[in-house]
């Protein structure tokens, strides 16, 4: 069965909506858990969780890199707000993804941060015809354990991708707006609206259990026809047509699967949260409103993998609540000017606040024989270093989490350059029982976070 | 040497083509798709192998009479030529028009054969000057060989991309001269071992594989380099001037020289799913239903420029999910099914008025004397209602208790509420209007009697039951099943034609039977009839006949076989390209009757849809998007400088833009006007940032423009701002977004390790951002776009990055005057866009390959430069008026044909 949380007269809506410093209260998760058979084997133990949060434009990383190494090594003006959490987490230096360097496609290193950040592969430059980058960490992971719940992963983010215009020098904008890659063809759209994300984690409201088996029902008869429908027309389509009818055919497949997953837990309800109106105004209620999302569906066991994107890659957003008003593209291309850095490092610690924030509310909500954060492995990372020479290489990267008790955390750890970035989730695979040898560019696991 | 290819002309079509020598004799189909008949490829006579002949071949059996053609393929020496072209950087000193020296198109130049080459431009062209070769490519023409009991009988042969240099007799420059220089040169960074930018010379050992596919876009970059004088870098060996500049016009001619009889490529078209703005409007007009995806779905991917682009118009999970919801809330809304229960109102006790005052108790009212209990009802349509009035009474006299029923102070109906204490519903049935209506029930004989009795009434809850409002339900479905049979025969009736509209073309009996099913397996769920087609209307909904546009091919996957769209397939690309939605029933009718094809009738439809308001939809979504408006949506200018910027007004500056598209579109005005209108349209808010006296409310409305100031859309402030940093102007990206948006022209993004340009800023921060970009174009690895860039920018710098008109920046007075590479020299904004007024020719290109672009849906190819041109000639025969541009497109052969996938070879 699936986790669920009844409604808690413990804390109001808004708490927990807002945060505010609120304790998280959840009488029913333990218990919850120890049904869930789900998780690696043994019935005692929580699930392990992954998520993998995206910022663009690479960091101001002498502002961000740690100077000492090791264990009790002294945060960065940056990464200061994770301080609280030093012993859950590791700061990581030395990764690289050597596929977003040009290797002769020219321009457009930002495309290529974003679509090599989780894939390791070189995306294919094109503005259409063929775009081909490679699967990412989280689809490949969903692919072998996203069945155990009822969404196999959740990809969000804090921007709507573009919609004019070329993103980046000839790629096509799909490589800059997601950072989630199903197949090497196919991206995986975020969803931006903290309210369409609780839909898909919970549906609608208001519908009574009886509507919902209805309505799974005569889904499934509709996906069933509709299916037909896309492999007879297959015949009469070219190949790269054929493409698009199997995207069609694989997102049919994964809904009815998912049917199945919620009949499973007809005992779904809604969880105690305010569910949101739409996209607030504010940049950092929004940020926190996901991250809020996030948590709830690792709480609920919805799913166990998500994605965020912070921003787009090459956004051009400003963040006037920190003081920003020009654009955060723009400002990456430094040239050295202090003024711009001061800027840009207010941005940075914008983002590593809000992931704070997040890290908090992991931290002290408890799961299992711990927390949340103990039964998690989140990355927090940038595809590329220095954004004013498109550095990839040297990527400011930290692995926050106890990944169960599998990793050894509380240091700096300083690797040899050019470790590829995916011998990071091919370690994480292992812990989260997904089967790789190997995974993009990867050399090998990477041992140095094993306990 | 012998002449090696035939030309032959199809005796049942008269369709030319070419054929390798060696397939004389053979029996092949006439590779025109519609065509497809046999014949004989006759022998040339051996006397005179290229002179026109006639050759009979009453033998063969299958044919008569077949025109053949041997044409002397010569090439003029490419030494003729060479002397016409200066060295790359002389060149573009020498000639006149802005800009057009430094960018490589995306799609190549065509030859045209037979006097069809296209109008002179205002600027010599580096390729014209070698137009005066002639025959350079020969063939991709396909021809299928029939078997004929011959030697290979049963594979069929494909003739396939021949190259007249392999036999003819001139210098063969590829082997000779090209491939010593690109040893020299190139080779050393570009080979198989480290092949620098992804080019490993290598790769090319002949002049065919430089002219495949793939090889193509190559060398047309490599030409771009060698042009622009980017390659060989500055610090390696330079080849001389002249041989460079022979191997830059000899490639040129190679790559671009195309000759459009030969090529006759129409493309494919990559399967398109409905983006979210096709599918909005496409539900409109399928169940006139208006459904707003924009905060549900994720958004549609962009590629070249467009959210219309097949390949890569994806579909997630998460978008079918969305597709489910969609289809859900839609057909809820365009197919209502409403039950017993949903027509009822109930009033309990406490919610009815009473006079005196009464108090409710056990569920009802008690009326111990003469008293009313009235509801004001809001009846929501004319027709019958069921009033159902709950009471009882305690019997005393003669008589019953009465309950008088009132409407509106009118009484209808007298009840005798008999039995003791018996609660009972009284029910009455009656036509009322839409309105609000007072229904009351009085207590009419009461009866006192001291001692003896008391006759009193009690009322209980009003129970109202309005009429089904079914017209939209009876719209929908026009044919209903008899009691308990007859359920499939009404679903097909009602869903036949309906899937025919939804799929936008024929559909088989077993495709509509699929859905028919799943109508019958509500209704044996004891599910109404209404509720199964509503189901079955939500399949349809998230079908891929329905999500995607498809064209289906019998041999998909062969490149060789093409065809003409069908009639249906045509309207719909007609109503997809002018109304961003499904075709109406006038051009369903047409395609029907085989009708639409026809020249007259095709160019009425298109001036139908053009006039209809639904092509708002070409405004708002090819205009906006060509001229990246929703760029603006990304920026903020600084509050710091420009306080009075907000969302309204970045919204009219978008509305400014659209409404002059607009105008020119509705009023068939030139194309050209959009560089240089004399008018525009503000409302109160965007006067008042203009400057602009005497313009008042919130409507848009005409204004003449300041002649000495503003003309056209490049001094809109739509442009103006999103061509601009959020806290100054930047010239650069200006001068960028014109070449890119209005000359066509592409610039190469800048080479690595490029000085930037605010190093400067460090070492001299009091010079003006001209001066600073003076230092920036001094490299010759940028000057050559820079030189271009930098100064059509420059030109408009009276604007700010809002717009504004501003003489001064800063400290600095503005110095809005420049000098292209041409020569041409302006004093400011408006001189400037005379300037560009003057190379008419490369913006209408440019709107051109957007405009195809959008209306095909996917990338142009080198071989559409056969389209474009075509839809050139026609616009400046035409005064370069808006319908000729989409006459153009309409009858371009990428847009009334399609072929199988893959590459042609």
């Amino acid at each position: 069965m699936t986790a669920y949380i009844r409604r808690s007269n413990q804390l109001s809506r808004r708490t927990v909506l807002r945060g505010a410093g609120a304790v998280m209260s959840l009488p029913l998760l333990e218990s919850m858990l120890s049904n869930n058979g789900l998780a690696a084997g043994s019935s005692s133990e929580a699930p392990l969780r992954t998520a993998y949060v995206f910022f663009p434009n690479g960091a101001i990383m002498p502002e961000w890199t740690p100077k000492t190494d090791g264990e009790n090594f002294e945060f960065s003006k940056t990464l200061k707000p994770l301080e609280p959490f030093r012993n859950s987490l590791n700061v990581i230096s030395g990764l690289a993804q050597d596929n977003g360097r040009a290797k002769g496609d020219g321009a457009g290193d930002h495309a290529r941060s974003a679509s090599t950040f989780l894939t390791g592969a070189h995306p294919v430059k094109t503005a259409g015809a063929d775009i081909k980058v490679g699967v990412s960490a989280d689809q490949f992971a969903a692919q072998q354990v996203g069945k155990e719940t009822r969404l196999p992963s959740l990809e969000v983010g804090l921007e709507p991708g573009r919609t004019a215009g070329s993103c980046d020098s000839g790629y096509s904008c799909a490589y800059s707006s997601t950072i989630s890659w199903k197949t090497e063809h196919t991206p995986v759209p975020k969803e931006i609206n903290p309210k369409l994300v609780f839909e898909r984690l919970f549906g609608r409201e208001e519908t009574s259990p009886e509507e919902r088996a209805k309505r799974a029902k005569y889904r499934r008869s509709i996906l069933d026809v509709v299916a037909g429908d896309a492999q007879r027309l297959s015949k009469s389509l070219g190949k790269t047509d054929r493409q698009k009818m199997d995207e069609y055919f694989t997102s049919v497949r994964e809904i009815e699967e998912r049917i199945g997953q919620a009949e499973l837990s007809a005992k779904l309800e809604t969880p105690d949260f305010d569910i949101p109106d739409g996209i607030p105004r504010d940049l950092a209620e929004h940020s926190r409103l996901m991250y809020d999302l996030m948590l709830l569906a690792f709480r609920t066991d919805s799913t166990r993998i998500a994605t965020f994107m912070l921003a787009d890659e090459g956004s051009n957003r400003s963040y006037p609540m920190v003081g920003v008003n020009s654009g955060h593209h723009s400002l990456s291309h430094h040239r050295d000017d202090p003024k711009m850095i001061a800027d840009l490092q207010k941005i940075d610690s914008f983002h590593v606040d809000q992931f704070a924030y997040f890290l908090k509310r992991l931290s002290e909500t408890k799961d299992g024989d711990g927390s949340l954060l103990d039964h998690s492995m989140i990355v927090l990372g940038s595809g590329l270093g220095d954004g004013n020479r498109h550095r990839h290489d040297e990527l400011p990267i930290v692995l926050a989490g106890g990944g169960s008790g599998t990793v050894k955390n509380g240091r700096h750890i300083r690797l040899k350059d050019e470790t590829p970035l995916n011998n990071l989730f091919l370690s994480m695979f292992q812990r989260m029982g997904v089967q790789a040898d190997s995974f993009g560019d990867s050399k090998g696991p990477l041992k140095e976070i094993d306990v | 040497m012998v002449q090696a290819h035939l030309k032959v002309r199809c005796p049942h079509c008269r369709f030319r083509f070419k054929v390798e020598q060696k397939y004389a004799g053979r029996v092949a189909r006439c590779p025109k798709a519609e065509c497809g008949g046999k014949l004989r490829i006759p022998h040339p006579k051996p006397a005179e192998p290229s002179t026109v002949s006639q050759t009979d071949n009453p033998a063969d059996g299958v044919d008569r009479r077949l025109a053949v053609e041997s044409r002397p393929v010569t090439k003029t020496s490419s030494t003729s030529t060479r002397k016409a072209v200066k060295p790359p950087a002389e060149t573009k000193q020498a000639t006149s028009s802005p800009g057009r020296h430094s960018a490589r198109r995306s799609t190549p130049k065509v030859k045209h054969r037979r006097n069809q080459a296209p109008k002179a431009k205002s600027g010599i062209r580096l390729w014209q000057i070698v137009t005066g070769t002639v025959g350079l490519l020969l063939a991709i023409i396909a021809i299928v060989f029939a078997p004929n009991g011959d030697a290979n009988p049963s594979n069929e042969v494909i003739a396939g991309v021949k190259n007249q240099d392999e036999v003819s007799a001139g210098p063969d420059i590829f082997q000779e001269k090209l491939k010593p220089f690109v040893t020299q040169y190139c080779a050393d960074c570009h080979n198989a071992d480290d092949p620098e930018a992804g080019i490993d010379f290598a790769a090319f050992p002949t002049e065919a594989s430089m002219l495949t596919g793939h090889g193509r876009k190559t060398w047309e970059k490599i030409l771009g380099m060698l042009e622009i004088g980017a390659m060989p870098p500055a610090d390696m060996e330079q080849p001389p001037a002249e041989l460079r500049n022979e191997l830059t016009v000899w490639l040129e001619d190679r790559l671009f020289n195309l000759d459009c009889e030969i090529i006759n490529d129409p493309g494919r078209v990559t399967v398109r799913r409905l983006n979210r703005v096709e599918y909005r409007n496409t539900i409109r007009d399928l169940l006139a239903v208006d459904f707003d995806p924009r905060n549900d779905f994720p958004s549609d991917d962009v590629g070249y420029g467009f959210d219309n682009i097949g390949d890569v118009l994806s579909l997630s999970p998460l978008l079918m999910e969305k597709y489910l919801d969609a289809a859900e809330t839609i057909t809820a809304e365009a197919i209502p099914v409403v039950t017993a229960r949903d027509l009822r109102t109930t009033l309990e006790t406490r919610q009815l008025k009473s006079k005196p005052q009464l108090d409710s108790r056990g569920g009802f009212l008690g009326l111990s004397s003469r008293a009313d209990v009235w509801t004001d009802y809001r009846a929501p349509l004319d027709g019958e209602y069921e009033i159902n009035v709950r009471a009882k009474a305690q019997q005393f006299g003669s008589e019953p208790a009465k309950m008088e029923l009132r409407i509106d102070g009118k009484v209808v109906r007298t009840f005798d509420v008999t039995g003791e204490m018996r609660q009972d519903d009284y029910v009455h049935k009656m036509k009322l209007e839409t309105g609000q209506r007072r229904i009351q029930v009085s207590f009419i004989n009461d009866e006192y009697v001291a001692k003896k009795g008391d006759r009193n009434l009690y009322v209980g809850r009003f129970e109202i039951t309005r009429p089904a409002n079914r017209s939209k339900l009876d719209q929908f479905i026009r044919n209903w099943p008899e009691q308990g049979s007859g359920v499939r025969e009404s679903a097909t009736v009602v869903l036949a034609p309906f899937i025919k509209r939804a799929f936008r073309g024929p559909v088989s009996d077993a495709d509509v039977s699929r859905f028919v099913d799943i109508v019958e397996m509500a209704t044996d769920d004891g599910e109404l009839f209404e509720q199964g087609i509503q189901y079955a209307v939500q399949a349809v909904l998230v079908s891929p006949g329905f999500l995607f546009r498809v064209e289906t091919d019998a041999r998909p996957d062969d490149p060789m076989v093409e065809r003409p769209v069908t009639d249906y397939e045509l309207a719909s690309r007609l109503s997809y390209f002018l109304w961003s939605s499904m075709p109406d029933d006038e051009l369903f009718q047409l395609a029907e009757r085989g009708e639409l094809r026809k020249p007259d009738i095709l160019k009425q439809q298109v001036t139908r849809l053009l006039g209809d308001p639904k092509s708002k939809a070409l405004v708002d979504n090819f205009a906006g998007q060509w001229l990246n408006l929703a760029m603006l949506d990304e920026l903020t200018p600084d509050p710091n400088v420009f306080p009075d910027f907000d969302v309204a007004l970045r919204n009219d500056m978008k509305q400014e833009s659209l409404l002059l598209f607009e105008t020119i579109m509705r009023e068939d005005r030139s194309l050209l006007e959009f560089l240089d209108a004399d008018f525009t349209f503000m409302n109160n808010r965007l006067a008042k940032h203009y400057g602009q006296e005497g313009v008042k409310g919130d409507q848009f409305q005409k204004v003449s423009l300041d002649a000495g100031r503003r003309a056209g859309i490049l001094t809109h402030a739509s442009i103006l701002t999103l061509t601009s940093n959020p806290e100054r102007t930047s010239p650069v990206k200006r001068g960028k977004w014109i070449m890119e948006n209005i000359l066509g022209e592409s610039p190469p993004p800048p080479p690595p390790g490029v000085p930037e340009l605010e190093e400067t800023t460090k070492n001299n921060p009091d010079a003006t951002l001209r001066e600073q970009l003076k230092l920036h174009r001094a490299d010759p690895g940028c000057a050559s776009c820079h030189r271009t860039m930098d100064v059509l920018g420059f030109g408009f710098e009276n604007f700010d990055a809002t717009g504004r008109w501003r003489d001064r920046d800063g400290n600095h007075a503005i110095d809005p005057s420049g000098e292209l590479p041409s020569g041409d020299s302006f004093a400011g904004p408006t001189e400037l866009v005379q300037l560009l007024k003057n190379r008419r020719a490369d913006f209408a290109r440019c709107l051109s390959e957007k405009m195809l672009t959008y209306a095909l849906g996917r990338g142009l190819e080198y071989y559409d430069r056969c389209a474009t041109d075509a839809i050139l000639n026609q616009l400046d025969a035409n005064n370069y008026r808006f319908s000729e541009l989409v006459f153009g497109i309409v009858a371009s052969k990428p847009f009334q044909k399609r072929r199988g996938d893959g590459e042609r070879e």
